[in-house]
């Protein structure tokens, strides 16, 4: 009846489900279908879509230092979101701003996509490298013929294999492979990130490492030249509790440069550039002359009536130490004359706030902790600076207890079999040969672990590229880095980098390296591409996660660490050297034994061994337990019991056993390096740009700050800080980036600024916004002033961060043209060093001039 | 039946509703000669004067006979349907809802609602059919598939069971056609100057309009009886 | 029954981080140089006797709104929820004439002169789009379009929903969620129980621009900065 009659013929867009396709004609009144539509509310049934959890899969973050343990979230096949992972004793649910930015990286369009070659022999800055695609067989046996090249011609150490950041796969790349290259070269990026802040720790308590603190049980927080709540350390977990923090204890935090840290801080100690060892050895001073040493841990006088009365010397017998050592040397030599008056003349603080934050920290003995970052330290003068600002915990006790600076656990990891009777002689006999970034020469002594030469001096090596000297370099791999950024006076990398013959980038984006590669290997993306794990301290625990591949691999993209290593065994052992190969094949899945077929087999069966400990129930391990390898991957990440206080007490690491104010232990690691050279310790230092003469060389003392060029000509001290977005220098192709630039304190979204103090303004006949010339003895830089009251007269305080010429389109101003975006600190700073840790100086040396552009 | 039928919900006003929706649906699909026909427009006129909107509708109804007569050839007609809705160059007036409703995508998510509520509706697209779930012509069947039902259920389960399928017709349409149906006509007259699909679009657009309020007031209207 | 939604910042737990700002683009597909969710910062004082506040910023969902009451639509493409007592828009009915944008006292609403997110509409950013998924974006989120345009279109104006397609699955605003350092505190102010209730008890709290007489529903307590200009 209800039939059509009239007009055009039907069309049949729809059908029944599952129906052979007849049309649909009338009364089918009963299928499921049409039950649904009398009865069912629609508005109900059907609610625009549905909510969308996707799945959130464990992962971790090497975004700086602090590696929180993460959970991403997978929609679609997507990652479109990243959250702290609760299960971490560390971070817990916590992750910064900048983690997001990881989204913004694995998907940006300017990602390096496909192995890819140069065209145009020539480099430099600037000049077009004419990058065409390749396949990776093609780029893989480039690299495999220039490494059999190099070992026929007895070149093998001419290699230099450089890390910047890692995951603990690194073992394999960095640890393993240049030496089946037969290279001793493997040069890491530590000292232009720490070394000099744990030289302090390391020559008092024998702990080359970074510290955790445990603030929430503090009374009085000392922070010192670094920023937890901002950049580094740390960042997820300090932003959690800081509040918290703030209810228990009095927060003072010692920077020449305005921080969040220091708007949230009850003290803010604005010191001059390169003084804070004048404020450290006055604060202990005042800590000594008004009896709030802790006694329990350092000791006391024997009799009551005896104390440290200013300008006068102590007889060591009087006084009786615990668990430190040389506290009368130290005062004797050093301290007695370093009274907040004099401290003051030389910081620009007020004698008055030294001595209520030294009294106020010694009354909160032992629940007084200096947490120490980079920047009272990272000086060319700043290995004593480290020293000084370390034994205040000394001092008060705190050093290994509550409330205090305390360490993180060992975690249940698993070396790699030992490869060393793979190696062939041609492998040996390279590995003689010494390292090319200079380490344990007279001026370069590197102390790590009290061994001379025993760390790495990263920034020297492009001067030993371009100098050749201990040699030529002919060919080097850099995975993960960006020296021609990130390293003090760029234009040295330049110049070093344009004389390689031969060089490999692993690499997500075109970085300024990048541009003098030879071959670039794509690289994944660590957070969410590939396998990968990292371990830290923090909250008085240790974490240790896991990272995995959880979206689709697009494109070409190999990671760096162990699918490269295998990928280029392979193409050696076509080459009739399999030596690599045979090895690699002896990392075995834990759980069949099954030897790996393929690169990626291999890098997820690294991972297996190295974290088996972790996940297998049948061996032996502290701390959080699983039941295996898949209930570990469920958690994502592994907690070490919290940390117990006073383990160390009466047994640290140094020659005496005990914390030392006067330290046996680099008289013995000076002493060592100086008869390696057979020059006196004396001598020594001096070459290392230090001034002490005698005692004071094992004694943190004073040292009057180093700096590179004249006062006159350049008459400010730049003070270089670390943008809170920046992923060590990654992030600056995430549009989020530059939308966040409020959150550094006095810095702007619309330009990258060098701020100065408004009196320094007018005497230099400069206003806020003008376009500048900032210049050092090193170079110089373009960007624009920002007149701001909260920078300390006579400094420049810039945000390091932007200033790429190359990154992608975001990152630099001009892309093709290598044009930057704002300007990079690095440029100007010159390449200066703390050289007893092997630390790149970043701070307190570089003198600038300020003239309108 | 002791429930008396709301006004405007009389069997010959649905009859005349899902005719509509048929012939839209296929004036708006890769053209087949029988749309130049007489029939096409007789049909069009026929419905439109049961649902009383002749005043309103009169003069793009004779554009579009006017139109009916002019073209000479079928081939005329594809290659304008081209130009505003097949390509392969830029497509004038993209005939997909997710082009407007998820920022000139295809296949985005508002796609992916329409399939559902096709599968839960145990509906799935004709082998006939060569497009996007989302393309106007399978969207405006689908309404005429809701028409017909109401038809079919009010007769076999009553008028709560009819006036249910309203709230289905009115979902879908405010939810996947109505949003976009101004810019879509608005592409059609303003980027060509067809004499078929400018009248064309004036009906389908005012034929929404229509619909939307005489939903609104019908849709739960047995409430207020 | 409507429910009261309030958020409460609590600024000594605030560090400024900006992680509700980045929050709240990647849940809500927010394009660059729009800004849901902001700061305001004041500094004061004299080198070295510095202070430095800074408050994190949303949408106030006023109960006196002056979007709405300026919004010309009718029915209001710019409204306030009966359900939830948050300032909501729609962009089927929005006419992109800015009349809110303009009328809005704490400036927080943006408008969509032409097609969000151009960084992705080129060559290069539709090839990653095409490749990975998404829609405009790669890290789109899909959730965002269950109650409005997932990205606005071109046309209209848009600013934080305190996250409605949330808050409608009993989620919280993802800025509150992903706060590390627990400052942002969302809830029912009927609900004696809830933790808004309970801070506004507790503390003190300060809502922008008071005397304007919008009844904004963001509360601030407590202070953000610690060092006093002695």
């Amino acid at each position: 009846m209800s039939s059509r009659k009239k007009g055009i013929s039907r069309r049949d867009f729809l059908k029944i489900m599952g129906t052979s396709g007849a049309a649909l004609g009338l009364g089918i009144g009963g299928t499921a279908g049409s039950r649904v539509l009398a009865e069912e509310d629609p508005y109900e049934v059907l609610p625009e879509g549905e909510h969308q959890y996707g799945e959130w899969v464990p992962t971790g973050c090497a975004g700086c230092t602090s590696w929180c343990s993460l959970e991403a979230n997978v929609v679609e096949g997507r990652v479109i979101k990243v959250r702290g992972n609760s299960r971490s004793q560390v971070n817990g649910g916590s992750s910064c701003p900048r983690s997001h930015l990881s989204l913004q990286q694995v998907y940006d369009p300017d990602r390096i996509k496909r192995p890819m070659k140069r065209t145009n022999p020539e480099k430099g800055r600037g000049i077009d490298p004419k990058f065409v695609p390749i396949s990776w067989e093609e780029a893989m046996e480039e690299i495999a013929d220039k490494v059999m090249e190099l070992r026929e011609n007895g070149d093998s150490h001419k290699f230099v294999l450089w890390r910047g950041r890692y995951t603990r796969l690194r073992d394999i790349l960095y640890g393993i492979l240049p030496e089946f290259v037969g290279s001793p070269n493997k040069i890491s990026h530590s000292s232009i990130c720490a070394e000099a802040e744990k030289f302090g720790p390391y020559y008092t308590e024998g702990y080359w490492n970074y510290r955790d603190y445990d603030l929430l049980n503090s009374d009085y927080v000392l922070i010192w030249g670094t920023d937890p709540i901002q950049s580094n350390r740390q960042v997820s977990l300090y932003s959690r509790q800081w509040g918290d923090i703030l209810e228990g204890a009095k927060i003072a935090t010692v920077d020449p440069r305005f921080s969040r840290t220091a708007a949230k801080s009850d003290e803010w100690l604005p010191v001059k550039p390169g003084e804070d060892g004048a404020l450290a050895l006055a604060l202990a001073h005042v800590i000594l002359v008004e009896g709030l040493w802790h006694k329990e841990f350092v000791g006391d006088f024997a009799s009551n009536d005896s104390q440290f009365v200013a300008g006068e010397e102590v007889a060591e017998e009087d006084f009786t130490e615990n668990y430190t050592h040389g506290l009368i040397k130290w005062w004797n030599e050093e301290l007695k004359d370093r009274t907040p008056e004099w401290a003051a003349e030389r910081t620009g603080l007020s004698a008055e706030q030294i001595t209520r934050v030294a009294r106020e920290f010694g009354q909160a003995a032992p629940r007084a902790c200096c947490f120490m970052g980079g920047g009272g330290v990272m000086q060319i003068r700043g290995g004593y600076n480290a020293m000084a600002i370390h034994a205040l915990n000394g001092l008060v006790g705190s050093v290994d207890n509550e409330g205090g600076a305390v360490r993180g656990a060992g975690v249940p990891n698993q070396s790699f079999p030992d490869h060393t009777d793979f190696l062939d002689d041609i492998s040996l006999q390279g590995l003689e040969n010494e390292m090319i970034d200079r380490r344990g020469r007279l001026e370069f002594p590197a102390l790590k672990d009290g061994k001379s030469g025993g760390g790495v001096v990263t920034n020297v090596s492009a001067d030993s590229i371009i100098e050749e000297d201990p040699y030529e370099i002919k060919m080097a791999i850099g995975y993960w880095n960006n020296f021609n950024f990130s390293a003090p006076e760029t234009e040295r990398w330049d110049e070093a980098m344009a004389k390689i013959d031969f060089y490999i980038h692993l690499v997500t984006h075109q970085s300024e390296m990048t541009q003098f590669a030879d071959i670039i290997i794509p690289s994944t993306h660590h957070m969410f591409e590939q396998w990968g794990m990292l371990y830290q301290k923090g909250n008085l625990h240790t974490h240790f996660w896991l990272s995995r591949p959880m979206i689709p691999r697009y494109w070409t993209l190999i990671e760096p660490e162990a699918e490269f290593s295998w990928l280029l065994a392979e193409k050696l052992a076509d080459r009739g050297y399999s030596n690599m190969l045979d090895y690699f094949r002896t990392i075995v899945d834990p759980e069949t034994g099954s030897e790996p077929e393929n690169y990626r087999e291999f890098a997820e069966y690294a991972s297996k061994h190295y974290m088996q400990p972790v996940w297998d129930p049948e061996l032996d391990s502290h701390g959080e337990q699983f039941q295996g390898w898949e209930d570990f991957k469920e958690s994502g990440v592994w907690n070490s019991d919290r940390f117990e206080f006073k383990q160390h007490w009466g047994n640290f690491a140094t020659s005496t056993g005990n914390f030392e104010f006067y330290s046996e232990t680099l008289k013995e690691a000076l002493q060592e390096h100086g008869d390696r050279h057979g020059v006196s310790v004396e001598e020594v230092l001096q070459a290392c740009k230090y001034e002490a003469t005698g005692e004071l060389a094992y004694l943190p003392h004073y040292e009057e700050p180093y700096t590179v060029g004249e006062a006159e000509e350049y008459p400010l001290l730049l003070v270089d800080s670390k943008s809170a977005m920046n992923r060590e220098g990654r992030s600056a192709n995430a549009g989020w980036y530059y939308d966040l630039k409020t959150i550094d304190p006095g810095d702007s979204p619309e330009a990258d600024v060098i701020k100065i103090h408004p009196e320094d303004a007018e005497r230099l006949g400069l206003a806020d916004e003008d376009e500048v010339r900032v210049s050092s003895p090193t170079g110089e830089i373009y960007c624009q002033l920002k007149v701001w009251e909260a920078v300390k007269p006579g400094t420049a305080c810039k945000t390091f961060g932007m200033g790429h010429w190359a990154y992608g389109r975001l990152a630099a101003e001009d892309f093709e043209a290598a044009v930057p975006r704002g300007a990079n600190n690095n440029e100007i700073m010159p390449a200066e060093y703390e050289r007893l840790s092997g630390s790149t100086s970043f701070y307190s040396h570089t003198r600038v001039k300020i003239e309108k552009a | 039946m002791d429930k008396v039928e709301p006004a405007g919900m009389s069997a010959e006003t649905t009859r005349a509703r899902r005719n509509i929706y048929h012939a839209l649906s296929a004036g708006f699909y890769v053209p087949e000669a029988d749309i130049l026909s007489p029939q096409f427009i007789q049909d069009l006129q026929e419905n439109f004067a049961a649902l009383d909107a002749l005043d309103e509708l009169g003069d793009s109804l004779n554009q579009l006979n006017k139109a009916g007569k002019q073209y000479d050839s079928l081939e005329k007609l594809l290659v304008e349907y081209s130009k505003l809705f097949l390509g392969p160059d830029k497509l004038l007036a993209p005939p997909y809802g997710s082009y407007y409703l998820n920022d000139k995508t295809t296949m985005g998510a508002s796609t992916t609602e329409v399939i559902k509520i096709y599968e839960k509706l145990d509906l799935e697209l004709s082998d006939s059919f060569q497009d996007l779930p989302d393309h106007i012509s399978l969207e405006l069947y689908f309404l005429a598939y809701l028409v017909e039902q109401q038809l079919v259920l009010q007769q076999e389960k009553g008028s709560a069971a009819g006036r249910n399928v309203l709230k289905w017709q009115n979902y879908f349409l405010e939810n996947y056609l109505y949003p976009w149906q101004d810019e879509f006509t608005d592409k059609i007259k303003s980027n060509y100057d067809s004499d078929f699909y400018s009248p064309l679009a004036d009906i389908y657009s005012c034929f929404i309009d229509r619909e939307i309020e005489y939903l609104a007031r019908n849709v739960g209207a047995d409430s207020e009886v | 029954m409507a429910n009261n939604y309030v958020m409460v910042v609590d600024l000594q737990h605030c560090t400024g981080c900006g992680a509700c700002m980045i929050t709240c683009k990647n849940e809500n597909n927010v394009q660059e140089g729009f800004y849901w969710c902001n700061n305001q910062i004041e500094m004061e004082g004299e080198f070295p006797e510095i202070t430095y506040n800074y408050k994190p910023t949303f949408c106030n969902h006023c109960d006196e709104a002056p979007c709405v009451e300026a919004c010309p639509v009718d029915p209001k493409a710019v409204f306030k929820d009966p359900g939830t007592n948050l300032t909501l828009m729609d962009a089927e009915r929005c006419i992109g004439c800015r009349n809110c944008e303009n009328h809005c006292p704490y400036d927080v609403i943006s408008y969509n002169s032409e097609a969000a997110h151009p960084f992705w509409r080129d060559e290069k950013g539709q090839e990653m789009v095409q490749t990975v998924g998404g829609e405009v974006i790669p890290y789109y989120n899909p959730n965002r379009a269950r109650t409005w345009d997932g990205i606005r279109r071109e046309g209209v104006v848009e600013k934080c929903s305190f996250c409605d397609h949330r808050l409608a699955e009993g989620l919280k605003p993802y800025c509150v969620e992903s706060c590390p350092a627990q400052a942002l505190f969302f809830g029912d102010l009927d609900d004696p129980g809830s933790r808004v209730s309970q801070l506004l008890d507790q503390y003190e709290a300060t809502r922008l621009q008071e005397d304007l007489g919008t009844e904004p529903r963001v509360y601030y307590i407590r202070e953000f900065t610690r060092l006093k200009n002695s």
